[in-house]
């Protein structure tokens, strides 16, 4: 046996779900994905980087390490954010990587009982079921309603549990009265008619921002198209494939494929930049030589972030005058992973009366993250403090993003630090200026 | 005390005779009072190495002459037994114009190296006092300087290699011939500026620049030295591409073409190389700033005075009867304020004064003259002392490149280092550690 | 010496407990900088001040343990590499700009400030930092300072040397001590000048006062399309002949532009021999006279085609192609052996064909990204070192070139510095004398061995011996060169 063989039958990295060599070796050791990486920013530290995560995983593939509470520790400080993935020119698959590593480590590192009970019921028991979280949100809703909740808030009484229950329980958004979801219903285009688009409804958006996705489905129709929002569909799988949990995550891709496809649309729209990004990559997530392999092409080439696929339309400007202050939260799964940074501030920039400013690190994670702001709740909330300066040397009247993690964190912040203004969708602004146009003519 | 006629013996071997200069022929190499047993001329490095080795071993202290310029900077040596006389090394020995560069040895004077780069249509920007006389390697031991390090430094970004002869006669190189290098440390950095007292410069490599198409320039004179200052610093705001920016005030402003009928506190001389079309941009913006400042007159230099006038402005503070000399340095906004405060404590002292600045790097030149009865040498080193406090009050430094030996005796040259004596000591005492190359003569007392 | 454990302890209460690294998995992860050396050092430690800089080096002179600096780790010479035996100072903590200084175009920067960071912080102000490493959007200026680097804008304006006025520096004994400044030209030895390039061997920088410039008011960009590299070669020359000297002349050969176009689609033609980048920056004046200048000289000397970007935007997609241009040689070869010779600008193109010659020989491949204005060349040399032989082929491949580059009268390093990697080198340049004489420099900092040892100087006895490779590089393991 060669050392190199020895070594590779030592390795902690076991079976088909792991990073391959070749993409491993892609990385040059060049540094050039430091100075974009979030936990880099803030700690300083090789370990917390894109690059020292690379080099781990090497490291573990070669058998020079185990994969030791330490070293996944690092590995579960990435926020899976992807900047570094555009910053290097080696074209090192970063995101994908971490996946598969995230499911190399959660069979060395299964973690503590709540920290598996925690995995099991989001990413097993609720995410691929979203009649169970709109029957939580029902109930979040009525606690919310009852006043229950501003009297555990006033008692303090979260402050006896660990981490920081009371925080993300004081925070928690407002879950409205409608909520929105898959239906059999056609949103008629207005105007002439383009084409038909299918709109992912997704888990926690159709919940708690009923609004924007409202707003988008208003927006496309003022566009020329008609929306639909397929039944049979269900969340994307993002979260469940960040966390490592890939099997759920590809049985919730296969279904999305299906529930798609059946309705033939001209494109299949997402509003919220996680899922847009997780569902042009179905194809990775399919096994190879999979019936759906085929299918999975077909789904990802229709897939379109809503701001992308407006910019490419000669799409309506804004038409009502907004008159306000607006900075933009490049959401990373947008500008990182889609590569679309221009389309969203495009939009906005049509709207009259509103004045785009960039703040400082606009596309420096927020700390939302999908899960990581309740997994790694103590770095979240360091990125939020992070943003939360830009924001305020910002001073815009509206931030607007597009994503709903970022929308939740981005609002906190705000709250927290009693900052003025409201953060909302690029996509709800756009509608508020159409309607606003309509009503003045 | 060494014995008067046995000195020169020693070098017998190592040189021939008419390099050897001894007795009455001594008289111009006297410092401080000081003269030196014995000069001498070699004609290559391997001469100033057996030299050099032969003072090691007999523990002799050297003084090394270029055109001797500016040979009153630096305290009195602590001792002086050989005036080393280095004009003689003064061979170009590589020139490839398309290269642009030259490796040259150190006793070549600025002003025939320049007649040499002429030729092929460059030259090396640096201007300092004296270039008719000085020499390159003098040059880079008083790291000197003139108007054109406005826009292209000093001898410190010119110099990519340097050949030196260190205190034992051991000679060793430090860069290379090319005009960008790491490899290994920056030594040419160390040796410009060092007086000599580290090794003696036997040899560089040097940048050189294409000449510029033309050359322009113009002179505005103002009423004060704060609008002046005011007019410099707006310029040096901008981003306009000037070639020399030099503020002139007091008895300097005399010097310059037309500076004598104007009534005139202040002036500011800006230069632009290049094209037609970037100078005149470079002068018409510049005379519309020093118009908006208060410009008394702003007038245009033509284009074959340039030359002139940056010569002018080289020499103008150090005029024939100039008895004190100093350069003093501070932050460029603070240049027009310790002007100022030069002319008012001269003024007390009854001294004439004139300055030149280059402003964007916070350089003085300044000199002063005075009436006999009032230029006794301890009201000078009063002065010299109040003014380096001035500059000191300012963040700066004032370092007295000129005084007569009267003055020199009863006023430190340098000042105070600003930071790192002690390591500049232990490299004095890595580099010579027996005390042969300019004792005594630099910064605290190396 | 101090155990271990005990050693940890003082560090944390110097620089707090996330800041030391002790676990050996972690520590694997600073083993190596942007160069192929790699050793794992004994502990790293990140201050965030110049006190617990130099708390951390007294406690480290004392107990006899060697400290590296190390600003991001890209270096490529192996500088910020470590030793088993050594704590490593990473600075990127320190990475705050202390102040901007208008009018007197001055900035005072912490050591791990990014070099580009420096630039889009001083923007507003009109005004940036000049230097720009193609690593400018990770590399820090602190290790800009330890290795002198330069850029492609070097060619006009001068490598970092002659952009830092002064430094606040901590000795290898912990003390600190500040030299130069935002006043020039101050009596004594230019100690600051002395320590930029010292590849953090004299001293570690915690605090840079640098020279800003005004930004250009425009920027003109050409790429000229050359069938040749002898062409594209005779270009350059011919420019630099005729007085011109642009902020930038940068070459990208064949073989680069194969590797980066797929990544960067700059526009660069795959089929070309060479393309040339040429940028000219100044007064609206000045790059309108010299644009018509150098696009008539460009299209007369032999370029099949020569485009100008017309836009911010373009300009920024010709130099991202140069800029990622290492990087991207992942994407071509596994593996890849970055040299950094420098020649004089008439003798590029006869150590050029050197270099290709040498490697089509010894069947490796052989890309050219490099400096033109300057002659800094950066031979990349190709392979795969699972192919038997093929490392040490590469090794000595580039052990020759430097040689040619010398014998040419270049030199071993343009910009990336000595480090480990070309410690062997060294010898073809200078003569043991010489490197005394810098050693002298070294002892007069009062670094007795314990401040990035082993680098730049070839231990005594290797002197004399020219080595025809890395030995560190030989006997690196799998995947730790790149």
């Amino acid at each position: 046996m060669t050392q190199k063989e020895r070594m590779l039958t030592a390795s902690d990295f076991m079976g088909a779900e792991a990073p391959s060599e070749d993409d491993l070796y892609k990385c040059v050791h060049c540094g050039l994905c430091l100075n974009v990486c979030p936990t880099y920013l803030e700690t300083g530290l090789e370990t917390e980087s894109p690059r020292g995560r690379i080099y781990l995983m090497r490291a573990v593939n070669e058998g020079r390490v185990k994969i030791t509470e330490a070293v996944n520790s690092h590995w579960s400080l990435c926020l899976e954010c992807r900047a570094c993935e555009v910053a290097c020119p080696s074209g090192v698959p970063y995101g994908h990587m971490m996946e598969l590593t995230r499911t190399q480590a959660l069979r060395r590192q299964p973690g503590s009982f709540s920290t598996r009970l925690f995995r099991w019921i989001t990413f097993r028991q609720l995410l691929p079921h979203q009649g169970r979280l709109v029957l939580l949100a029902r109930l979040a809703r009525i606690y919310q309603r009852s006043g229950l909740k501003s009297l555990v808030s006033r008692s303090k009484a979260l402050r006896l549990l660990p981490g920081n229950v009371d925080m993300l329980h004081d925070n928690q958004p407002t879950i409205p009265a409608e909520i929105f979801g898959p239906s059999s219903a056609v949103y008629p285009a207005l105007g002439e008619r383009k084409g038909r688009v299918a709109l992912l409804s997704g888990c926690i958006m159709p919940l708690i921002y009923t609004d924007a996705m409202n707003a988008t489905v208003r927006v496309l129709q003022h566009n020329g198209y008609d929306v639909v929002v397929p039944m049979g569909q269900g969340c994307c799988g993002a979260l469940n494939a960040h966390a490592g949990v890939r099997d759920e995550a590809r049985a919730m891709a296969k279904r999305n494929i299906d529930a798609f496809l059946a309705y033939e649309p001209d494109a299949i729209i997402v509003n919220s930049a996680g899922c847009g990004s997780t569902m042009k990559e179905y194809t990775l997530l399919i096994e190879e030589g999979s019936p759906y392999a085929e299918k999975a092409e077909r789904f990802v080439a229709l897939v379109k972030d809503v701001n992308e696929f407006l910019v490419t339309l000669p799409f309506q400007e804004g038409l009502g005058e907004i008159k306000a202050r607006v900075t933009y939260q490049d959401p990373c799964h947008l500008a990182h992973a889609q590569r679309i940074t221009k389309a969203p501030r495009e939009l906005l920039k049509t709207i009259p009366g509103v004045e785009l400013v960039e703040m400082e690190e606009a596309s420096v994670c927020c700390g939302a993250a999908g899960s990581y702001s309740v997994t790694q709740q103590a770095f979240s909330q360091r990125l939020m403090k992070r943003k939360t300066a830009h924001l305020a040397e910002a001073g815009a009247d509206v931030v607007a993003t597009a994503n709903p993690g970022c929308l939740i964190q981005l609002q906190t912040a705000l709250n927290n630090a009693d900052l003025p203004g409201r953060v909302c969708h690029v996509v709800e602004l756009l509608d508020e200026s159409y309607r606003a146009g309509v009503s003045s003519e | 005390m060494q014995q008067p006629r046995t000195l020169p013996t020693l070098f017998q071997s190592s040189l021939p005779s008419h390099s050897v200069h001894s007795g009455e022929g001594l008289e111009p190499y006297r410092l401080d009072g000081l003269i030196p047993e014995v000069a001498l001329s070699p004609k290559d490095e391997e001469q100033v190495a057996s030299i050099l080795s032969i003072c090691h071993a007999e523990g002799l202290a050297v003084v090394p002459w270029g055109g001797g310029t500016r040979m009153g900077l630096g305290n009195a040596p602590a001792r002086y037994d050989v005036a080393l006389l280095l004009t003689g090394l003064n061979r170009v020995l590589e020139y490839q114009p398309e290269d642009l560069t030259t490796t040259v040895q150190a006793g070549l004077t600025l002003a025939t190296l320049d007649a040499e780069l002429r030729k092929e249509g460059q030259f090396l920007p640096l201007d300092p006092v004296g270039y008719d006389r000085t020499t390159l390697g003098g040059v880079q031991a008083s790291a000197a300087s003139g108007p054109l390090r406005h826009r292209y430094g000093t001898a410190r970004d010119q110099t990519i290699g340097i050949r030196v002869v260190h205190a034992d006669g051991t000679i060793t190189k430090a860069g290379g011939k090319v005009v960008k290098n790491v490899t290994g440390y920056d030594m040419n950095k160390l040796y410009i500026g060092s007086l000599g007292t580290l090794g003696i410069i036997v040899e560089a490599s040097l940048k050189v620049m294409p000449l510029p198409a033309s050359e322009g320039a113009l002179l505005a004179f103002f009423p004060s030295i704060e609008t002046a200052g005011e007019a410099a610093l707006g310029v040096m705001g901008t981003s306009l591409d000037t070639a020399f920016l030099s503020l002139v005030a007091g008895e300097a402003v005399h010097e310059l073409p037309g500076g004598r009928s104007v009534d005139g506190a202040a002036a500011l001389a800006v230069g632009a190389f290049g094209q037609a079309a970037p100078i005149a941009r470079v002068l018409r913006d510049a005379t519309a700033i020093c118009n908006r400042n208060g410009a008394a007159e702003v007038a245009t230099v033509s284009s074959n005075e340039v030359t002139n006038l940056r010569r002018v402005l080289a020499e103008a503070p150090r005029g024939g009867s100039t008895t004190l000399m100093a350069r003093l340095g501070v932050r460029p906004e603070s240049v027009a304020g310790l002007i100022q405060s030069m002319a008012e404590l001269s003024n007390k002292y009854s001294f004439n004064f004139g300055a030149v600045a280059h402003i964007s790097h916070g350089i003085v030149h300044s000199g002063w003259t005075g009436k006999e009865g009032l230029m006794e040498a301890q009201r000078q080193a009063t002065f010299i002392e109040e003014a380096r406090d001035v500059a000191r009050a300012e963040g700066g430094y004032l370092v007295l490149e000129s005084a007569p030996p009267g003055v020199r005796a009863l006023v430190d040259s340098w000042g105070d280092a600003r930071g790192g004596q002690a390591l500049m000591s232990n490299l004095k005492q890595q580099f010579d550690p027996t005390g042969v190359l300019n004792p005594g003569r630099f910064v605290g007392g190396i | 010496m101090k155990n271990s454990s005990d050693l940890v302890k003082q560090l944390k209460a110097i620089v707090g407990d996330e800041y030391v690294v002790h676990l050996p998995e972690d520590l694997l992860v600073f083993e190596r900088d942007g160069s192929p050396e790699n050793e794992v050092p004994r502990l790293v430690v990140l201050p965030d001040t110049t006190a617990q800089v130099s708390q951390v080096m007294r406690l480290a002179y004392e107990n006899g343990i060697p400290v590296v600096p190390r600003g991001a780790g890209t270096g490529l010479s192996g500088g910020a590499v470590p030793q088993s035996v050594s704590i490593l100072m990473p600075l990127s903590r320190m990475r705050r700009v202390l102040d901007v200084d208008v009018t007197n175009r001055t900035a005072v920067v912490e050591p791990g400030v990014v070099n580009l960071d420096l630039s889009h912080y001083t923007e507003k102000y009109g005004l940036h930092y000049v230097p720009d490493p193609s690593s400018q959007k990770a590399c820090t200026i602190g290790g800009n300072v330890g290795e002198n680097a330069g850029g492609p804008h070097c060619l006009a304006y001068g490598v970092t040397t002659n952009h830092v006025l002064g430094l606040e520096l901590v000795l290898a004994d912990g003390t600190i001590v500040e030299v130069g400044g935002d006043v020039r030209d101050a009596p004594g030895y230019d100690l600051t000048g002395t320590v930029v390039g010292s590849e953090g061997t004299l001293a570690v920088a915690t605090k840079i006062t640098v020279r800003l410039m005004p930004l250009p008011e425009a920027v003109k960009t050409f790429l000229a399309v050359y069938d040749d590299m002898d062409t594209a070669c005779s270009a350059v020359t011919m420019l630099i002949g005729k007085g011109l000297v642009p902020a930038a002349l940068e070459m990208l050969d064949n073989l680069t532009i194969q590797a980066v176009e797929p990544y960067v689609h700059a526009g660069y033609p795959l089929d070309a021999g060479a393309v040339l980048l040429v940028e000219l920056d100044g007064m609206d004046e000045t790059v309108k006279v010299e644009s018509d200048l150098v696009g008539n000289l460009l299209a007369e000397s032999g370029a099949r085609e020569v485009r100008r970007a017309e836009t911010e935007e373009e300009r920024q997609l010709l130099w991202a192609g140069r800029k990622g241009a290492f990087g991207a040689f992942g994407r071509i070869a596994p593996n890849y052996y970055l040299l950094d010779g420098v020649v004089p600008r008439t003798r590029l193109l006869e150590a050029l064909r050197y270099a290709t010659d040498l490697c089509a020989e010894r069947g490796l491949g052989l890309a050219n990204v490099f400096h033109a204005g300057d002659g800094n060349l950066h031979p990349i040399i190709l392979f795969d070192e699972r192919q038997p032989g093929k490392l040490e082929l590469a090794m000595r491949a580039g052990g020759d070139i430097l040689k040619k580059c010398v014998e040419l009268g270049g030199v071993l390093s343009g910009e990336h510095g000595v480090g480990l990697e070309k410690l062997a080198y060294m010898p073809l340049m200078f003569t043991p004398e010489d490197m005394k004489a810098m050693l002298k420099v070294r002892e007069a900092f009062g670094n007795d061995g314990l401040l990035n040892p082993d680098k730049v100087f070839p231990k005594e006895g290797e002197v004399a011996e020219y080595i025809p490779q890395s030995a560190a590089v030989l006997n690196a393991g799998t995947g730790s060169y790149i």
